[in-house]
């Protein structure tokens, strides 16, 4: 009976509870069922219902949110939900698209929970009053209670959560894209058009605004503008942050924050070299984003927590939080936001510029700049190898081409190397990048060539376009040359203790990238020149080349000036160390002494010609002849031809040669008759024409004064050369429209005559043909002295004979390898045996005489 | 040196210009009688305005190298920087040459009279 009476008064007691708690939750508004519940809900719990009656109150709950609440709010973007691709961009241009709609959902819908909260609460009142009244069974009853409200926001998140549509949490992006970007314009025109044109008064601007916008609210309409902006982003956050969407709403705003600060980064960084970025950037990152951050925190009320936050920082980086303008000591959360923004800035901006680093070497000098961004990204990430690899394939790609001229190659070196030098100056990755390049170059044949023309020119061995990239290496000469002199100020006992101490003091540890296989030691100087000329090899191949090429300069000089050769050579003899540029030196000083001898045996000459009376038959004057005496012990060898000079000519050389013997007795004077420059003006009926040439042209055309055409054997042998020779020297004069060749009855003896000038000559062009001038250019010239490669060549010779030999040589290949590196093993000191050693090392030539050998 | 080149020839330009107004007048001379020029056999004239040629010196000597310091005549004793008129040579009175700077180490480190190095006659400067 007891317990009927009982299960009696549960059921009643229960179902009045059910009745007060629809009351409740349909009451919109109305909580007046409150109060009337706490009995009921105290004999439910007395019954030890409470578990029970709590799992009800809650699954009903559930059922009222769902129906109601979640299915309008969803509703509210269905539209976007369901439609394609293309439709929600559409969306997405309107204009207050996601944020009209997603104010008034999250209102909705938190009106409802919060309504609904308070039903909770209602029950949570009434349990509590019966667990103070009852305080034995109170752990039970009072875990009803405090568990409640938590279940409930559980239940509201996981409801929320199971119905979420797929494109909800791109819903929030596009929102706080929107937002942030409306944010951003509005902060870029706060101050002024373009604040990032002038940094410094942006700098004060911006400050200015973090002040007002702190101390004064509003006083500025742009001010309290974006106030609103971030109140209202705040408020939606903080509906989110309600409905337990605490981690996709951070998710969006800071893939928003971050989307923004790339495209900010990209438009700032562009294609622009010339100017340094990192800095608006940085400020940008405070302007915008890091205000946007400082004040939702400061909204949401979770920066509070000053004091302990920024102290427990550990981090290296968060050395310097007190960098905020206006926001005093920052939370944090701030400053680990401020951290995370800036390496990524620094990331993107360093990929960025890695990814165009080609084409910001290859106008160094003036994109400096964005190599110093670089810099200070690489610092920061570390990500050094990123650059490495990915330069080392551009240059593959774009440098290290068939395509590409030496000289290029050798400017973008240089550039590289002075590039890089700012980014790492212990050179490790110098030494990563360059080796490439260095190898490359190693296969050019011409590679030497253009290093000498770049160190002497100053063209850069290209009379157009790169010349200023080329007068680099002469500055760096010029540099070095410096450098020497201001070592020579200071004390020398001194010097190299101070030095050895600074060195130590300053020493630090390779990067972890380095190679440890080369010595650290070698790395710590970058000198361009030491660099270049490493890819040479040797100092004396290009000591050699050098000479050669100043041997071919001097030769072909009209006059004696070569102030600009002499002050070269002396940056050379700084560099490359007085004794191996001795004999260069002694040209140059040959020179000098020829233009003194010079015109001391003129003078004498013409006091003689004055007394004399041979002036008549000599048609030439002595003023017209100078020459360059040279000391052929220590020029390279020069390419000495026969040249029967026209007889006039002869007469003039051998008085000099005379007179030098008078005046240097005992010494004599051996002329190189097929060295030199001419200038001869040719003068026919009605034009003259001037023209600087090789003696063997002027002795071609000499010839024709006497007879109008000559064949081209008779011209040989009367000028002395060979026939071939002749002919292609001859095609000079040809191509200048004087001669003109007809083939005769023999077909390889074609026969040369005067162009008439009154009948063959076009009569039109005879006054531009007046005021025309004739050089002989450089590719027509022909080289007088011996290029490095020829000389190898005729050492070549020597060996070829032993090839050549009769009867011919009838072994294989591998059996002449294994009969010279016997010899080898037996080398004694004869050249020859040497030289085989050199050849089988290469391999090579060998392959080269072969053709020889099986002849 | 181009532009060494190049004023010079422009120097001679303006000469030209003095003498292409002659031959303008020479060829208003030979237009009048074209006869002249065929008999001739050539029109052309060459004129030298300058001819810068290279030479080679070398001292006359029998041999190729001092006997002394073993370097070339025409090069120069180890103590010189530059040969020819720094380094001259010398003959003895026996028609041998050296270096001058060589023979005269030599004859000043001699105690006794010193004799030529290499035929060892007295030494004797030929004058």
């Amino acid at each position: 009976m007891q317990l009927v009476d009982d299960a009696d008064g549960a059921l009643d007691s229960w179902a009045r509870f059910c009745d007060l708690s629809d009351e409740l939750f349909g009451g919109a508004g109305d909580l007046s069922a409150g109060p009337r519940l706490a009995p009921v809900v105290a004999d439910l719990c007395a019954r030890g219902l409470a578990e029970l009656l709590r799992d009800q109150f809650i699954r009903s709950l559930e059922g009222i949110f769902r129906s109601n609440a979640v299915k309008k709010f969803w509703q509210q973007f269905h539209p976007y939900c369901n439609s394609s691709a293309v439709e929600r961009i559409k969306f997405c241009v309107q204009e207050n698209w996601p944020e009209d709609i997603l104010s008034k959902a999250l209102e909705d819908i938190c009106l409802e929970k919060n309504y609904q909260e308070k039903c909770v609460l209602a029950l949570v009142h009434s349990l509590q009053s019966y667990e103070d009244r009852s305080p034995h069974r109170k752990s039970k009853a009072l875990d009803c209670s405090s568990s409640l409200m938590p279940r409930y926001q559980l239940m509201v998140s996981s409801v929320l959560l199971t119905t979420l549509p797929l494109s909800f949490p791109e819903i929030l992006n596009v929102y706080f894209k929107k937002k942030l970007e409306e944010l951003n314009i509005m902060m870029a025109g706060l101050d002024g058009s373009d604040p990032f044109d002038n940094h410094d008064l942006f700098e004060r601007n911006s400050t200015s605004a973090w002040h007002s916008e702190m101390d004064i609210d509003g006083q500025e309409p742009g001010i309290s503008e974006s106030r609103n902006l971030v109140k209202n982003i705040g408020k939606v956050v903080r509906d989110l942050r309600y409905l337990g969407f605490t981690s996709m709403t951070e998710d969006s705003y800071s893939s928003a924050i971050i989307w923004l600060l790339k495209s900010k980064v990209h438009e700032l960084a562009g294609d622009d070299y010339r100017i340094p970025v990192l800095g608006c950037v940085k400020k940008w990152i405070q302007a915008v984003p890091l205000k946007f951050l400082h004040a939702q925190l400061t909204y949401l009320g979770d920066s509070l927590d000053n004091e302990s936050g920024s102290s427990g920082l550990k981090s290296p980086l968060a050395s310097r939080p007190s960098s905020f303008p206006g926001i005093g000591v920052p939370s944090e959360a701030l400053v680990r936001w401020h951290m995370r923004l800036e390496y990524f800035a620094y990331e993107t901006l360093q990929d960025l510029r890695i990814g165009k680093l080609f084409e910001i070497i290859v106008d160094y000098p003036e994109s400096s700049p964005a190599i110093e961004d670089l810099k200070q990204c690489l610092e920061y990430t570390g990500q050094h190898s990123k650059l490495v690899d990915s330069f080392i394939s551009s240059l593959r790609y774009r440098l290290l081409t068939a395509g590409a001229s030496t000289n290029d190659i050798l400017h973008q070196y240089v550039s590289t190397i002075k590039a890089l030098r700012t980014i790492d100056p212990t050179g490790v990755f110098l030494e990563a990048v360059g080796e490439p390049i260095r190898d490359y170059l190693r296969g050019r044949k011409d590679t030497i060539k253009c290093i000498v023309t770049m160190l002497t020119d100053g063209s850069g061995g290209n009379a157009n376009g790169t010349g200023n990239a080329g007068d680099n290496l002469l500055e760096e000469l010029n540099r070095d040359a410096e450098n020497q002199e201001n070592v020579d100020y200071d004390d020398h006992t001194n010097i190299d203790e101070k030095q050895a101490w600074l060195n130590a003091e300053s020493w630090e540890p390779d990067p972890v990238e380095a190679d440890p296989l080369k010595g650290s030691r070698n790395r710590r100087k970058i000198d361009i020149l030491g660099l270049i000329v490493s890819i040479i090899g040797s100092k004396d191949q290009l000591v050699n080349e050098y000479r050669v090429m100043l041997a071919e300069k001097l030769l072909n000089k009209s006059d004696f000036d070569i102030d600009s050769d002499i002050r070269t050579l002396e940056l050379l003899k700084i560099h490359f160390g007085e004794s191996s540029m001795q004999k260069c030196e002694i040209m140059l000083n040959d020179l000098i002494d020829s233009k003194r001898t010079n015109s001391n045996i003129k003078t004498s000459l013409s006091k003689t010609s004055q007394t004399g009376t041979v002036q008549e038959e000599t048609e030439l004057s002595h003023e017209v002849l100078d020459a360059t005496i040279i000391s052929s012990n220590f020029w390279p060898p020069i390419q000495t031809e026969d040249l029967t000079v026209p007889a006039s000519v002869d007469q003039l050389l051998s008085d000099y040669a005379k007179r030098f013997h008078q005046i240097k007795t005992p010494r004599k004077l051996l002329w190189k008759k097929n060295l030199g420059t001419v200038k001869l003006e040719l003068q026919f009926e009605d034009r003259s024409m001037q023209f600087t040439v090789a003696p063997v042209h002027a002795a071609i055309i000499m010839q024709f004064q006497e007879k109008p055409s000559w064949t081209s054997k008779t011209l040989a042998t009367a000028i002395g050369v060979p026939v071939d020779s002749l002919n292609r020297k001859i095609s000079f004069w040809t191509s200048k429209g004087v001669l003109t060749e007809s083939v005769g009855p023999d077909a390889d003896d074609p026969t040369f005559t005067v162009v008439d000038s009154t009948s063959d000559f076009n009569k039109n062009s005879t006054v531009n043909q007046l005021s025309e001038r004739f050089q002989i250019t450089e590719e027509e010239g022909e080289s007088s002295i011996a290029s490095v490669e020829e000389q190898l060549r005729k050492e070549m010779t020597v060996y070829e004979m032993f090839c050549i030999a009769e009867p011919s040589y009838d072994k294989s290949l591998q059996q002449l390898q294994s009969f010279l590196s016997g010899l080898v093993r037996k080398a004694g000191d004869e050249g020859w045996i040497i030289l085989a050693k050199e050849e089988l090392k290469n391999g090579g030539p060998i392959l080269r005489h072969s053709p020889h050998c099986v002849q | 040196m181009h532009a060494g080149r190049e004023e010079i020839v422009e120097a001679a330009v303006g000469q030209r210009s003095l003498t292409s107004s002659s031959t303008s007048a020479a060829l208003v001379h030979g237009a009048n009688c074209p006869a002249l020029s065929t008999a001739s056999g050539t029109k052309m004239k060459v004129k030298i305005l300058q001819w810068h040629g290279v030479a080679s010196w070398t001292w006359d000597a029998q041999d190729e190298t001092c006997g002394i310091c073993r370097m070339a005549f025409d090069g120069c004793c180890p103590d010189c920087k530059f040969p020819g008129d720094d380094c001259p040579l010398i003959w003895g009175s026996c028609n041998h040459a050296f270096h001058l700077h060589c023979i005269l180490k030599w004859v000043n480190s001699q105690t006794s009279t010193p004799l030529c190095p290499m035929c060892r006659r007295e030494w004797q400067f030929k004058g």
